[in-house]
Formats: C-alpha cells, structure tokens, sequence
C-alpha cells in the first residue's frame, strides 16, 4: 500500500485509464479488458509488488496470456507473411471473437478486430502511449526489428481493411 | 491514408476508451481494501482457531435461518428495497457465471479439502469460511484463485460434482452493500446461480447444467 499512499488520487486513475486502455489493446473487449485490470490489481497489491504504469502492464500482459492459455482460446500462428526467420516466436491470437462497435468509430473498430491482440498491442504501445521500438521490445521480450516489422505490417494492414471498407462503402 | 491519419485515428480512438466513473470507483475501491488487507497481517485470518470457527459458524446459521425465515414471512413495508436487492442479486449472479464460464482452468492453490484451500489464501480481507450447504460437501475440490467480486477481493474455488460437472464457489466479504441480500438463487442460461449469506461471507455458487 505504500506506493500507493505515496500516489494521488488523480495519479491512481490515470493509471487505471492505462491500464484499462492497455488491455482494451489486447482483448478487445470492454468486460475483459475490465476484468483483467481487475485481476492485475490484486494481483499487484497481493504480491506488494509496486503500483507504477509499467509493472501494471507487465501484469495484465501476463495474466492475459495466462487467461487465454489456459482456456485454450489462444492459437500459436506466425503472423501473414512472417516467413523470412525473423518473426520466429509464437505468437497468440484469439479464435473466432467479433467485438461489438462500442466506441462509436465503427470502420476502425471493425478493423481493430481483425487485428490480432499482438499487432493492436504493439501499435497502441507505440501510438497512444509513446513508447519507441527498443522500449516495446523490452516489454513484451521480442526483438527490436520485430517490432519495427510488427509495427509497419499492422499499418498496411489497417490501411488496406480501412481503405477496403471505404471502397465497399462508395460501391454500395 | 495516410500514417498519420491512421494514428491520429488510432489515438483518437483508444483515448476514448475510457473506464466508466462507476467502474473507476470499483477498482479504486479494489486497490484500496486490498492494500489495506495486505498491510495490516494481524487482521489476517489465525488458521489455529478455525475448527472454533466452523462450530461458532455451525451455531450461527441456525440463528441466521431463523432470522431469515422470520424475515422472509414478514410483508416488508415497502417494495423498494426489494427490487433494488433484485438488481443487486441479479448482478452478483451474472458476474458469478460469467467468472464461472471463463476463469475454471485458472488454479493457484490447491487442496484436499475446502477448509485447507482457503487457510492458504491470505491476501483476503475477510475471513473465509466452509459454507454449510450440503451439497457441497459431497463434491471434489479442484483448486482456486483470487478474483474479484462486486468489485471486491474474493474466492473462486472450482469443485467438482459427483456427476463431473464443475462448479464453482465464490467467497468474498458481505459488506453493507450487501447487507439486504440474504439468500436468491437465479437460471441464467445453462448456469443455476445460488447467493447466500453466511457470518459475514458473501457465497455465490454456480452449477452448470449439462448440455443437452
């Protein structure tokens, strides 16, 4: 509790709207995402583990991964194309999941969904809270040239479902 | 589209996605009762007097039955707090089987028997007890893991039936929001959920129906 007496209020929600956006990133799902923040905090204060931004991360990350194992939700797939050796790590993606359009952006929203969680990670780490490629490689213990690969593909990949939608759009 | 607007929609979005005020008060609350739980270990559960506590716990719910049935039989004066003991109940029992639906494979502790799984959970700030429906004692104990339960620290103890069928239990402290809420029992899809009461202790069990 110490680290947290030490934060204010303020300070404490900020870092529960990170928390709670970090695993939206994820799962793509509210009730999840909540769920797993929920999960990470009692995780965190039970462990006196110390109550900062990027501990909160690694926490929800892990229970995420360790959620979706054990239910056997996740599949193990090299990502489109990842053929040349150097994205060689499992990778993890949610089966047959269709999220509801919650935040009003529909056509993003959509794409977002045929993300998998670990492209929509990397770009939200990257977009929405800044990090630089050697950080996110730090966090989620790959390498920096996959997340600058990782990084590039999932753009095209919102670009072209993006620019898809718009032409189906305008066909209709 | 360019990378730009594709960021500045991403950021756009992701902003948006905020926590519900009332959800940021649950987890704060969260956070802040687990903190207190974990600081202060002499509040902690003393494991030695639990066989006190299960005859003090066995000796109160006769008088806890009685209460309740005195309580049931009388015509309350008005119909407010019982719809709002509704919601209430219906809330606790969907987040119950929705915990029950997705969170079974996920065991932290393990132990023969009820009792010995929860003296092994100390990050609570309640103390847990072996509730005494009957039912459950015929059943296996699988294992449990902390969860969170109307937005409080609780229990999910995954057991077994004699049929096979998981079910689960959950524990977590009655506290005065939940004061009005004795005892209910709902069907939500597959899953029938019972809520209870017992020295304190918040249960809610969830039994799944087999497919058919």
């Amino acid at each position: 509790m110490s680290a947290l007496n030490a934060m204010t209020e303020r300070e404490i929600d900020e870092t529960l709207q990170r928390g709670f956006r970090y695993a939206y990133s994820l799962t793509h799902d509210r009730a999840e995402a909540e769920d797993l923040l929920q999960e990470a905090c009692v995780s965190i204060l039970g462990a006196s583990a110390p109550w900062d931004k990027a501990y909160v991360f690694t926490t929800i990350r892990n229970r995420f991964i360790d959620r979706y194992r054990r239910n056997q939700k996740v599949l193990f797939l090299p990502l489109e194309g990842e053929r040349d050796g150097e994205m060689v790590e499992p990778r993890f993606a949610i089966e047959g999941w269709e999220a509801p359009d919650y935040l009003g952006n529909g056509q993003l929203d959509r794409a977002l969904a045929a993300l998998r969680p670990e492209e929509r990670e990397t770009i939200y780490l990257a977009v929405v809270e800044g990090y630089t490629a050697q950080e996110i490689a730090g966090m989620t213990g790959r390498p920096r040239g996959t997340i600058l690969s990782l990084l590039h593909r999932t753009r095209q990949k919102l670009r072209r479902l993006l620019e898809g939608e718009d032409a189906a759009g305008a066909r209709s | 589209m360019t990378t730009r607007n594709i960021d500045d929609q991403l950021r756009q979005y992701y902003l948006g996605a905020a926590l519900e005020p009332a959800s940021l008060e649950r987890l704060r609350g969260v956070l802040t009762k687990t903190g207190e739980g974990s600081a202060r270990p002499a509040e902690r559960r003393d494991t030695s007097t639990r066989a006190w506590r299960v005859v003090a716990l066995a000796a109160s719910i006769t008088v806890v039955f009685l209460a309740a049935a005195v309580l049931v039989l009388r015509e309350p004066a008005s119909d407010a707090p019982r719809v709002a003991t509704a919601g209430l109940s219906e809330r606790l029992a969907q987040e119950a089987a929705r915990r029950h639906g997705r969170c079974i494979e996920e065991i932290d502790f393990q132990a023969e028997d009820l009792e010995r799984l929860v003296a092994q959970m100390q990050k609570i700030d309640f103390t847990a007890g072996v509730p005494t429906r009957r039912a459950l004692d015929r059943m296996k104990v699988k294992g449990a893991h902390y969860c969170v339960l109307d937005g409080q620290i609780a229990i999910h103890a995954v057991l077994v039936d004699e049929s096979g069928e998981i079910v689960s239990l959950f524990e977590t402290k009655a506290g005065p929001n939940l004061a009005s809420l004795r005892s209910a029992s709902h069907r939500m899809g597959r899953n029938d959920i019972d809520l209870w009461q017992e020295s304190g202790v918040l249960y809610a069990a969830v039994f799944s129906s087999p497919a058919v």
